[in-house]
């Protein structure tokens, strides 16, 4: 009886690792923030073969880790990039913690030793390479001598360090904490933008179903919107190979009361893929693994059936989520929160496609949080609400999206990264492209490090003060430099 | 018709199973030592008075187990008495007499000869021949009709092996407890022999109780030391991981793969052993290495060592969905394993404190304690799939 | 963008490097002249990129700096990082070879030496000005390990190293040795 129980037990678990089925029984630990998006679909993070031994399984492990990050960390300018740690001459160090792997660090469905940003080592863990010899911190910088090693991640990051380096502290010493004129410039430039007039279509040149077009709201929404101003008509979306085709044959039959994203990423590639990055839409990230074949399995454990359509359907794999849910979220989330799959749509309304709406509304529809319940009445809120009535100039309110969707430059054309995590964890990575539009890096670094500050959405001054400037410039120019 | 050895194994054995009924094993090789010097005494071969026992005919009986002993006695350079033979041939006899004897058995068609999970077992092809044995007995027993010689013996073996609870109702024993007395001293022939075993049975009696006390004694200790070693580092708090950086020894044993495979395996291994000490204690080859108590002792010991080796493996974290199943079941066997080793370890202690029936109670534990162990297979093989797959 | 396109061109570097490599190995070719070949062709490649773009559009043309921080001030990468992040890239793309630019006087501490046979080779490099050979094991792997000289060639190299607040050195002067190309190939 046991025999048999444990045989078919053993079977089953066989089945679902090697041919499908839904393995999530399987996992060992809860999975990280943002990673649990993805725990559905395995392969995505364990590609090594089955049975594959220890240095192959860490290697190809490692291997997807930089498919989804390596990018960012470029971008980020890896302090300790994987490439530095690849040459022999780092033997020495590698024997410490081997930074050549990421899972040296961060260990996934650990809870029980999951520190910040999914780290799993102890948090002083620069002792292991800075504390001796040459590379001893507190030997070569006076200004770190008697800091314990538990305080370094106060300031400094293990990848990215681009907001702290001494040239760059030196030069933004002795800024006041606001700006003359405080205004993000990218977004006044984005704002700024009008499309050319002549572009502008209005509601009787459309091509539509009449049902389509029966819906006076709807149509009132489209007319409002960016889009018609820049002359997106209804079959541009709707039936996109009705527009392409140059308005030859019947919108009707072309016609879909549902566009998929594809038809966005037409227009807002930059928008689209970088949405696919964030925690929003990373369920559309092109890296996640599909579903696996079962009959592909089977062969490998020497199978070589074909099997009946009722057994591989059961066998097949769920496939992963192609959307985000709001009650999926592992942050606070409200009560009422939407209910539908997260996509361009979910925030900027698909026929009104506004960009306020979007960049404040949209984001206390699901968040609640003490730092989003905190903005509405806060200093930033009061700006974005003068910028909204015209009474202040463009680029001085602060909405959501000011900060955590950030405005960046590419091939002159100012988008926006829907990517929320590229100015945050840590948050010191939103100083140079947020902040120091309108603050100095002193208050700024200030302000960031001071956690209560942070929930009351900065309404106060910080209650924190990060010494990292005044250590620079004494180092740049000593005191007795003059002499 | 059959040899006093031969009924008294047939006796001995279980209708149901045909295993052996649970008799104290040093009282036990005594009755078969006995019962074969009986079968020689009524072949007419052999004589016992007080201070000897003599060969009166060297001739063979036809029997080989009889004719082997009678040899022996025969050739035995020194004339002894029947407590010293009953205790030799106890000692270094008893295993081939029980063998020969069963094997006997088995030719007489009263008997097959079957193995069960490698232990042998004598189930009855039908229980006549025993059942007519004890109706037998149970009519000597209980009538008052004075008994034939042989009955006399039978009732003498019987009462040595403590077989009457087998045949008579706890009503019927006592009722019949006088007269089992007086039958025993009515052997003529055999009653010195009877008085050697019972006396033998006396000084045996309290070794094995001194003996059965000690290993009682360390199942006690050693089940409570795991019981409590398990409750504590189960609702002690977790020993947090360490918040300095470095190779420490918990790091390494909770964090490092490697050494997570060792104590993982180590832990399987003493697992592996523990459950063989339970199971092969009644095989053959096990009786050699030492008797039923030193195995449970062993038994009890192991599931100590996994407590310990479960802490080195786990920290006594108790892990994540299938882990966690794992880990459940795991605990539940040591748990109830140990809470079975302090009954029966315990059982004079609870009995002072007025606990009776705590040798029924060790039933539970132990049905938990098993079923806890048919999931352990399947699980550890999901574990180690799930660990070499991922 | 302009690190997309150095990224491009160290890659092509590279791949021919492993190539050179891999034939060298193939034909016998003695490790001491397979690190010779190598150091020929990044030296040479920093040469070109210090002469006819950062001398020429920072000094002659005066169009354009060479900074540390060549993307937050908009400049040209020095050329010494322009030979690390080569050197950063190879390692990226194979282990067949590794090279890096070290000092007994770096301005970054990390570039320092960082094993036996590194100290050993940068100081016979400044002593003796010539190059040197010499074998080590390092994380259980034997390497050909060869330091060639590398000197201040141009005022851009001087004024950057006796300035710097880093600087372990202040008195260097044109044609000094201030530090070694360290070259590396496993043996097996």
């Amino acid at each position: 009886m046991s025999t048999v129980g444990t045989l078919v037990a053993v079977g089953v678990v066989v089945v679902l690792m090697m041919v499908g089925g839904d393995r999530r029984a399987l996992l060992i630990g809860a999975t990280t923030d943002a990673h649990h998006q993805l725990e559905m679909a395995c392969e995505t993070c364990h590609a090594a073969p089955a049975f594959a031994d220890a240095e192959t399984a860490k290697n190809e492990l490692n291997k997807t880790c930089r498919k989804c990050h390596e990018d960012a960390l470029d971008d980020a300018d890896d302090s300790h990039s994987r490439k530095r740690f690849r040459s022999p001459r780092m033997a020495a160090y590698r024997e410490k913690v081997d930074a050549r792997y990421c899972t040296s660090c961060h260990v996934e469905h650990r809870p029980d030793i999951t520190r910040a940003s999914a780290v799993t080592v102890a948090m002083d863990f620069c002792v292991a390479c800075h504390s001796e010899g040459e590379q001893d911190i507190r030997a070569t910088r006076p200004s770190h001598e008697g800091l314990s090693f538990d305080t370094c991640a106060g300031c400094h990051n293990y990848h990215d360090n681009r907001a702290l380096y001494e040239d760059f502290l030196v030069r933004h010493a002795g800024q006041p904490w606001l700006k003359a004129e405080p205004v993000h410039a990218l977004s006044a430039q984005y704002r700024a933008w009008e499309p050319p007039e002549e572009s502008a279509i209005g509601p009787g040149a459309v091509a539509a179903p009449a049902v389509a077009l029966a819906d006076a709201a709807i149509v009132a929404h489209w007319a409002g919107s960016g889009h018609a101003e820049a002359g997106v008509a209804c079959a541009d979306c709707h039936a996109p190979d009705f527009a392409e085709g140059g308005l030859q044959g019947d919108v009707e039959a072309a016609w879909t009361d549902s566009p998929s994203v594809s038809v966005c990423r037409d227009c807002h590639r930059q928008e689209v893929r970088t949405f696919a990055l964030g925690r929003h839409g990373m369920r559309q990230h092109p890296e996640i693994a599909v579903p696996r074949e079962p009959g592909q399995g089977l062969a490998t454990l020497g199978v070589d059936a074909t099997l009946p359509e009722t057994i591989s359907a059961r066998l097949s794999d769920p496939v992963p989520p192609t959307h985000m849910h709001a009650a999926e979220a592992r942050l606070p989330m409200r009560i009422d929160a939407p209910t539908e799959p997260l996509d361009c749509g979910t925030c900027h309304d698909s026929h009104a496609v506004d960009i306020e709406h979007a960049a404040v509304a949209a984001c206390a529809s699901c968040h609640d949080d003490l730092h989003t319940r905190a903005y509405f009445g806060s200093p930033h809120h009061a700006l974005w609400l003068k910028e909204q009535a015209g009474e202040a100039a463009l680029g001085t309110g602060v909405s959501c999206a000011t900060c955590h969707m950030v405005k960046g430059k590419r091939r002159g054309k100012v988008t926006t990264d829907h990517n929320q995590n590229d100015s945050l964890r840590p948050n010191e990575k939103m100083i140079r492209p947020v902040c120091l539009d309108c603050h100095g890096l002193a208050f700024s670094l200030d302000a960031l490090a001071d956690t209560d500050l942070v929930s009351r959405n900065f309404a106060g001054r910080p209650a924190v003060h990060v010494e990292s400037i005044e250590w620079a410039v004494r180092r740049a120019e000593p005191p007795d430099a003059g002499r | 018709m059959l040899t006093f050895t031969e009924e008294i194994l047939l006796l001995l054995l279980g209708e149901e199973d045909g295993a052996f009924l649970p008799v104290n094993s040093n009282a036990f090789e005594c009755a078969l030592a006995g019962a074969t010097l009986m079968d020689l005494a009524f072949a007419l071969r052999i004589d016992t008075d007080l201070e000897s026992l003599i060969v009166l005919n060297e001739n063979p009986t036809g029997l080989a187990m009889l004719d082997r002993i009678l040899a022996r006695i025969a050739t035995h350079p020194e004339v002894m008495d029947a407590q010293s033979w009953v205790r030799l041939l106890a000692r270094e006899e008893a295993n081939t007499i029980r063998e020969q004897a069963l094997a006997s058995l088995v030719d007489r068609g009263i008997l097959e000869q079957r193995e069960r999970r490698r232990v042998e077992h004598y189930p009855m092809r039908d229980g006549t021949a025993q059942r007519e044995i004890k109706l037998h007995i149970r009519e000597v027993v209980l009538a008052d009709d004075i008994p034939d010689p042989r009955d006399v013996v039978r009732i003498a073996l019987c009462d040595a092996c403590s077989i009457f609870p087998e045949v008579l109702s706890e009503r019927e024993i006592e009722q019949a407890t006088p007269r089992i007395r007086q039958l025993r001293i009515m052997d003529l022939i055999g009653r010195e022999v009877a008085g050697a075993i019972a006396a033998i049975q006396r000084t045996m009696l309290m070794a094995v109780r001194a003996r059965l006390a000690r290993f009682r004694r360390y199942v006690l200790a050693l089940a409570a030391i795991g019981g409590i070693a398990t409750l504590a580092t189960v609702l002690a708090p977790r020993i947090p991981v360490p918040d300095r950086f470095g190779p420490t020894l918990l790091e390494r044993l909770w964090g490092d793969g490697a050494w997570q495979e060792w104590s993982g395996y180590v832990l399987l291994a003493l697992s592996v052993l523990g459950f063989a000490a339970a199971s092969l204690r009644r095989m053959r080859f096990a009786a050699k290495i030492g008797d039923q108590n030193w195995w449970r002792v062993m038994h009890v010991g192991l599931g100590l060592s996994c407590v310990l080796l479960l802490f080195v493996h786990t920290g006594f974290r108790l892990g994540y969905n299938l882990n966690a199943v794992l880990m459940g079941c795991y605990l539940a066997a040591l748990v109830s394993g140990a809470f079975a080793g302090i009954l029966m370890g315990g059982a004079t202690q609870l009995r002072r404190f007025g606990f009776a029936q705590a040798g029924r109670l060790t039933r539970l534990p132990m049905r938990v304690h098993v079923i806890a162990l048919c999931t352990l297979p399947a699980l550890l093989v999901i574990h180690l799939l799930i660990v070499y797959l991922y | 963008m302009k690190r997309e396109s150095l990224k491009r061109l160290a890659f092509g570097l590279g791949a021919a490097l492993t190539l050179t490599a891999t034939a060298a190995d193939d034909a016998g070719v003695p490790y001491p002249q397979v690190t010779d070949m190598i150091y020929q062709v990044v030296s040479a490649d920093r040469s070109v990129y210090t002469r006819l773009v950062v001398e020429r559009l920072t000094i002659d043309e005066e169009a354009i700096t060479a900074s540390e921080h060549f993307e937050d001030d908009v400049a040209l990468p020095l050329p010494a990082q322009m030979f690390r992040f080569g050197a950063e890239l190879v390692a990226d793309e194979t282990e067949d070879f590794s090279y890096s630019l070290l000092s007994l006087h770096p301005i970054n501490r990390k570039n320092g030496p960082g094993t036996d046979l590194e100290q050993q080779g940068l100081q016979h490099a400044l002593d003796n000005e010539e190059k040197f050979y010499g074998e080590e094991e390092l994380g259980g792997q034997r390497y050909f390990t060869a330091v060639y000289p590398d000197f201040a060639v141009s005022e851009a190299c001087v004024d950057c190293h006796n300035d710097h607040k880093d600087s372990p050195r202040t008195d260097i002067e044109l044609g000094d040795v201030i530090g070694g190309v360290v070259i590396r190939i496993p043996m097996d």
